[in-house]
């Protein structure tokens, strides 16, 4: 009788175990623009808005965290890490309050002390909010985040400096187009733009054609695969390059520069060395070794013939 | 005899020397950037001189230089959004459970689903990373420590990292799984995999991501619950945070 009391009593308790695990609707966040790079000097503020859209209902909170790099591709993820620089950042406001879905605008403050270290800081700003449950507090929580990076240089310090850790191509090419593997290293403590460009020079016509490279953030102490406009747009990680040729013989190289490579005043970072490759056009070639056969039967015909009568 | 071979040969070799001529053509390479979100032509690829359009975005035409929203003073510099492209799409991130919902009282061996519906659209240059995380496992409220252990499967082989099969009722736990509702960029789409445990130190886990700009990128998590007879009852709860980064 008692086992069944408790066995009741189990049951009962069983059935009252209650999950409230999300108790939501839906977060929307917006914010403008996607990404804010500052250069600046020590001591100095600067103030720069910011627009977010949101929901109605619920507080949105502006914070800053350190930022922490995952790949050589632009990943990232906001750090708990907690470094003094996080504290030069302040929003006003620093938390909004959507009556329904509209845009409200926030400035994000950077105040860079005077003793600061010239160098590079690097953080991400996120817009979060929690879905709160009234009685057991918050279960739901979402952010977006888009990345705050700071120079603090003076009178030109900390130099740029780099390297291009890898620059391969096929020694041998038959098909358009041929593609460069480029990954260069930021061997400073300031992030660089990958300004660049592939200088390719067909030795037998002594023509020089060029290639531009996308300039991407490369941060301090890292390195990143370079990319052209086609590889951008179709998410490739190399540069490609289309020859105008039927056959060359090609010696390439790549230039980086510290700024638009057109402006002035542009000097050269880095450079590689020179890499040699062949380009056959396939179908010339195919053509080629059929025309060769038929040549080898034609002859060997006619003596086949000439033996015979 | 003779001449009708001759002949053959001589016709033969005449396609092969136009197809010289002209098979080279076929090779030459026309490239139009397109994608779902994107579409980019190209009037001389080998030049960065054109304005670039697409749906989405415009590349910058300097080649490099400074895009529009650039602004200087005599202190300092600020560089807002990709130099070297202007998205026309905002960045933005949608969380939708759908409607209010909990997963109410729970029988052993009785499994409960419920889901999420997550969509970004990304302007960032490289694309988006949608993460998540939980802050400890489903805990008893008001009595720390007491959980509902995250799932490790019908092999015992599934982890924050490592999706795994999870279909018997015997299988207690809590979980999620993925799928795509519009594109394909769901992490995974087949088996369950626990939520990473920020109280364990495991990192935060990629869950949706693309690499390119993003118009619309949809995917569901759905959670999966499933309690023994020994669970003990109350309310357990834990919060789950989503996290969308623009890729730079």
């Amino acid at each position: 009788m008692k086992s069944k009391i408790l066995i009741t009593i189990l049951t009962l308790g069983v059935l009252l175990t209650t999950v409230k695990l999300i108790f939501a609707d839906k977060i929307d966040f917006n914010i403008f623009p996607t990404i804010i790079e500052i250069e600046s000097e020590p001591e100095q503020t600067i103030k720069y808005p910011i627009r977010i859209k949101g929901t109605g209902g619920g507080e949105y909170t502006l914070k800053a965290y350190a930022l922490q790099i995952t790949d050589n591709q632009g990943h990232f993820v906001s750090s708990n890490q907690e470094v003094e620089y996080v504290n030069w950042v302040s929003f006003r406001p620093e938390t909004l309050t959507f009556e329904s879905y509209e845009e409200k605008e926030a400035n994000i403050f950077v105040d860079i002390p005077k003793d600061t270290q010239l160098g590079d800081y690097y953080l991400s700003i996120a817009l979060e909010r929690d879905f709160p449950d009234t009685q057991k507090g918050p279960l739901l929580s979402g952010a977006i985040e888009i990345p705050l990076l700071i120079t603090v240089s003076k009178e030109g310090f900390p130099k740029l400096e780099a390297d291009i850790k890898k620059f391969k191509t096929s020694y041998i090419d038959f098909f358009n187009p041929i593609t460069f593997d480029i990954e260069i290293r930021n061997l400073g403590i300031r992030k660089l733009k990958s300004y660049g460009e592939v200088e390719i020079k067909n030795v037998l016509t002594n023509k020089t054609y060029t290639k531009e490279l996308i300039p991407q953030n490369i941060l301090a102490e890292s390195t990143r695969i370079a990319v052209d406009e086609q590889g951008f747009v179709q998410g490739n990680e190399y540069v490609s390059w289309v020859t105008p040729d039927l056959v060359g013989i090609y010696s390439a190289k790549v230039n980086l520069y510290d700024k638009y490579h057109q402006e002035d005043n542009a000097s050269i970072l880095a450079s590689t060395k020179e890499l040699t490759f062949i380009y056959f056009d396939f179908f010339l070639l195919l053509g080629i070794v059929i025309a060769l056969i038929l040549i080898i039967l034609l002859v060997y015909n006619k003596k086949h013939e000439s033996e015979y009568i | 005899m003779k001449f009708k071979r001759i002949s053959i040969l001589n016709i033969l070799l005449l396609i092969t020397y136009f197809s010289c001529i002209l098979f080279p053509k076929i090779n030459s390479y026309a490239y139009e950037g397109q994608s779902e979100s994107k579409r980019i032509q190209w009037g001389n690829l080998n030049t960065f001189s054109d304005k670039k359009t697409s749906e989405s975005y415009y590349l910058v035409d300097t080649g490099g230089q400074l895009g529009n929203d650039v602004y200087i003073s005599s202190n300092y510099k600020i560089m807002a959004g990709f130099g070297f492209y202007y998205s026309l799409i905002p960045f933005s991130f949608v969380i939708d459970s759908e409607s209010s919902f909990n997963f109410l009282q729970l029988k052993p061996n009785t499994p409960q689903t419920a889901s999420t519906i997550l969509t970004v659209t990304s302007g960032a240059a490289h694309g988006y990373v949608v993460t998540v995380q939980q802050n400890h496992p489903l805990e008893r409220f008001g009595e720390p420590g007491v959980y509902i252990q995250d799932v490790v499967g019908d092999n015992s082989d599934i982890t924050h990292q490592q999706e795994g099969i999870w279909e018997l009722n015997s299988t207690y736990g809590f979980g999620y799984t993925l799928d795509n509702i519009v594109g394909t960029d769901a992490a995974f789409t087949t088996g369950y995999k626990q939520f990473a445990d920020a109280s364990n130190s495991e990192p935060p886990q990629v869950i949706i991501e693309n690499e390119g700009v993003t118009r619309t990128s949809s995917a569901r998590l759905r959670y999966k619950i499933n309690i023994g007879a020994m669970q003990k009852a109350g309310y357990y709860t834990s919060i789950i945070k989503y996290n969308c980064t623009g890729t730079f």
